[in-house]
C-alpha cells in the first residue's frame, strides 16, 4: 500500500470517527435532522455522479427518489408488506428495474437529449403520483408510513438512531459506488465518456454499461427516497421534483465531477448553507444559481480543486518574492 | 476470411459507396488505396458496423455480419484503428490498454465490482501484456502519459495498440501513416509489416499510395464510391484507370 492512499484511509477513518462521536454526543435534534439530509444528499450526488461518469448527464434522479419514496409509502400502508426493510429494498429495486426499462430506448440519445427524457420523467411520475389518488393520495400525498422496525433490538425512533442509520446507509452506498468507479466496470464508464465509438470498437456494448450506470445510479436514488419517508413518515407529490434535481446537480458540479468527494463536499455545504442562513430561504434558488455560476467561471474542476489553487497561489508568491527583494 | 458482396450505401441521393466486391483471404496484407473522399473510410465505418449498408452483404469467416453492432464486429475478431478519437484522452497510455482489453479480460461485472482474487490475478496478466503491447507499438517509455497529451504519432501508434489488445483475427488500420512525419511513416510500416510477418490479416486503408506499396502484397482502389481495380502491385500501378483516377492530377504537378 502506498502512502498517498494510507494516508487517505486514515483520513477517511478520521472522519467516520468523527460523524460516528457526533451522532453519539451531541444531542440537539435539529442539527441531526441537519446531518441526516446531509448524509441523504451526498448519497444522492454520488449516485448522480456515477451516472454523469458514464457520459450521460441525467436529471432524472428526483424522480427515482419519488418513485423510492411512494414505493415504500404505498407498500408499507397500502399493500401491508410486514418488514420495513423489505419496502426499503424494494423501494430501490424498482427504480433500477423502471431506469433499465426507460434506459434501453433513451440512454442511445446523445448529450442534451437524454438530459430532456430525464426532465420528462421527473414529470411523468410527479403526474402519476397526483392522478393516482386511489394508491398515492393525489396531491395531499401519503401520511403515516411507519418508521424502520427495530433491527437487532435496535429502535428507530429518536433523532439519533436516525442519524446512525443514515450514517451506515451513506458508509454503505459511498462503498459500493467506489468500488464500482475503482472497478474495470467503472473504468469502462469512463472509456465510454472520453471515446463512445472507440470503446464500441474495443468490443463494449455501451448500450449495456449505459443503462447499468443508469440503473445502479437510480437504485440508490430509490433508496433514499425509501429511507426518507421512513424517516419524516410522510411523502407528497413535489418534494423531490424539478428543482431538487437540479440541486443534486449543483452538488455535483459545485463539489466537483472529477473527483469521488467532489459531490460529498458540494452535497454537504450546500445543505448546511440554506439551514444557516435560514432568513434567506426563499432567495435560495437564487443564491444557488449564483454559486453555481461562480463556480463554473472561477473554478470549473469545483470545490475539490481549492487546495491546489491556493497551494499554485501561495507557490507564486513565495516565488516572486526573490524578485521582490531585489 | 471477409467477403464483401455488393456493398453500397446511400447518403440521400449521394452513392457514397456503389457495390463494391472485395474479399480477403487470412494471413494477407491488403491495402485499400483511393484518392480522397473515394468512400475508404465509409467502407471501413460500413463492414465494422458503424454504419447500416443501404444493400449488399459483409461475411466473416463464414457468418453474416452485415449490420451486426461494432462491438458485435469486434467480438468476432474484426478490429478498426480510427483517425479522430483514436484513444482515451484521460486515461493514461497503460490505462487505455488495459481498458481495451474488455473482450478477453475474462472479469465478469460482478467479480470486477467485488474484486475477488481471480480478477485481480486476471488484472496483473492484462496490465502485463499491456506493457508488453506498449513496447511493441514503440512507446513503452510513456506508460504513464495522459493519452491526450501524446504526439500526433504516438496517439496513432497507441491507437494500434488498443485494437492489437482485443487479440483482433483481422486488423483494420484507417489511414495509419495519416499526418505523421518521415521516420514515423516509416516505423509504422515496420510494425504493420511485423504484425503480419507475426500472422495477422491486416487491411490497410492509405492514401499515401508510395507507402501502402512498399508492404502491401494485394490492393483494392476505390474512386467516387466503385471499386475500379484490384490487383498486385505492379498490376495496379499499370492500371490505367488507377492511373487516371489517382495519379492523374499528380501528373499535373509533375
Amino acid at each position: 500500500m502506498n502512502k498517498t492512499k494510507r494516508s487517505r484511509m486514515a483520513i477517511t477513518g478520521a472522519l467516520v470517527v468523527a460523524l460516528v462521536l457526533f451522532g453519539a454526543f451531541y444531542n440537539d435534534d435539529y442539527i441531526l435532522h441537519v446531518g441526516v439530509l446531509v448524509m441523504m444528499n451526498i448519497v444522492l450526488g454520488c449516485s448522480l455522479r456515477l451516472i454523469n461518469l458514464s457520459g450521460q448527464l441525467s436529471l432524472a434522479h428526483g424522480g427515482f427518489v419519488t418513485l423510492g419514496a411512494y414505493t415504500s409509502a404505498v407498500l408499507l400502508t397500502k399493500a401491508g408488506v410486514p418488514s420495513t426493510w423489505l419496502a426499503l429494498l424494494v423501494s430501490g429495486l424498482l427504480a433500477a428495474v423502471i431506469a433499465i426499462l426507460i434506459g434501453i430506448p433513451f440512454t442511445r440519445l446523445k448529450g442534451i437529449y437524454f438530459t430532456m427524457v430525464g426532465i420528462f420523467f421527473v414529470q411523468v411520475i410527479i403526474l402519476t403520483v397526483q392522478q393516482w389518488r386511489s394508491m398515492t393520495g393525489g396531491n395531499g400525498g401519503l401520511q403515516g408510513v411507519p418508521r424502520p422496525d427495530s433491527f437487532l433490538g435496535l429502535e428507530f425512533a429518536s433523532k439519533t438512531s436516525f442519524y446512525f442509520l443514515a450514517l451506515v446507509l451513506m458508509l454503505v452506498s459511498l462503498l459500493i459506488l467506489w468500488a464500482i468507479e475503482h472497478s474495470r466496470v467503472g473504468m469502462t464508464f469512463q472509456g465510454i465518456k472520453q471515446a463512445d465509438s472507440l470503446a464500441e470498437s474495443v468490443g463494449v456494448n455501451t448500450t449495456v454499461y449505459k443503462v447499468a450506470a443508469f440503473a445502479i445510479g437510480g437504485f440508490f436514488a430509490g433508496l433514499m427516497g425509501g429511507f426518507y419517508v421512513q424517516y419524516v413518515t410522510a411523502v407528497d407529490p413535489t418534494v423531490f421534483g424539478f428543482l431538487p434535481t437540479i440541486y443534486m446537480l449543483i452538488y455535483v458540479i459545485v463539489g466537483g465531477e472529477g473527483s469521488f468527494i467532489g459531490p460529498i463536499i458540494g452535497a454537504a455545504l450546500l445543505t448546511v448553507l440554506p439551514e444557516v442562513a435560514r432568513p434567506l430561504k426563499s432567495w435560495m434558488p437564487l443564491l444557488f444559481a449564483a454559486i453555481l455560476m461562480a463556480i463554473i467561471f472561477l473554478m470549473p474542476e469545483g470545490l475539490v480543486g481549492l487546495p491546489h489553487r491556493v497551494a499554485r497561489l501561495f507557490r507564486k508568491r513565495t516565488k516572486e518574492q526573490p524578485d521582490a527583494a531585489g | 476470411m471477409l467477403q464483401v458482396e455488393g456493398l453500397t450505401k446511400n447518403f440521400g441521393g449521394l452513392t457514397a459507396v456503389g457495390s463494391v466486391d472485395m474479399g480477403i483471404r487470412p494471413g494477407e496484407l491488403v491495402g485499400l488505396i483511393g484518392p480522397n473522399g473515394a468512400g475508404k473510410t465509409t467502407f471501413f465505418n460500413l463492414v465494422t458496423g458503424y454504419l447500416r449498408p443501404s444493400a449488399g452483404r459483409v461475411t466473416f469467416e463464414g457468418k453474416n455480419i452485415t449490420g451486426k453492432k461494432p462491438h458485435h464486429v469486434a467480438g468476432r475478431g474484426m478490429v478498426r484503428s480510427f483517425q479522430q478519437d483514436n484513444v482515451f484522452a484521460e486515461f493514461s497510455a497503460l490505462d487505455n490498454l488495459i481498458m481495451a482489453a474488455h473482450l478477453h479480460s475474462g472479469v465478469s461485472f460482478w467479480q470486477s465490482i467485488l474484486k475477488t482474487p481471480a480478477s485481480r490475478h486476471r488484472e496483473m496478466d492484462i496490465r502485463q501484456k499491456a506493457e508488453e503491447t506498449l513496447e511493441l507499438v514503440g512507446i513503452g517509455d510513456l506508460a504513464d502519459s495522459p493519452a491526450g497529451s501524446l504526439a500526433h504519432g504516438h496517439k496513432r501508434m497507441l491507437g494500434i495498440g488498443l485494437a492489437l489488445m482485443c487479440q483482433p483475427k483481422l486488423l483494420m488500420l484507417d489511414e495509419p501513416l495519416a499526418g505523421m512525419n518521415v521516420s514515423e511513416v516509416d516505423d509504422t510500416l515496420a510494425l504493420v509489416r511485423k504484425l503480419w510477418e507475426g500472422g495477422l490479416t491486416i487491411l490497410l486503408i492509405e492514401h499515401n499510395m508510395r507507402a501502402a506499396m512498399s508492404v502491401c502484397e494485394r490492393f483494392f482502389v476505390l474512386s467516387f464510391g466503385r471499386k475500379i481495380a484490384e490487383g498486385t502491385p505492379d498490376e495496379i500501378r499499370s492500371n490505367p484507370e488507377v492511373v487516371k483516377a489517382y495519379l492523374g492530377t499528380a501528373a499535373d504537378v509533375a
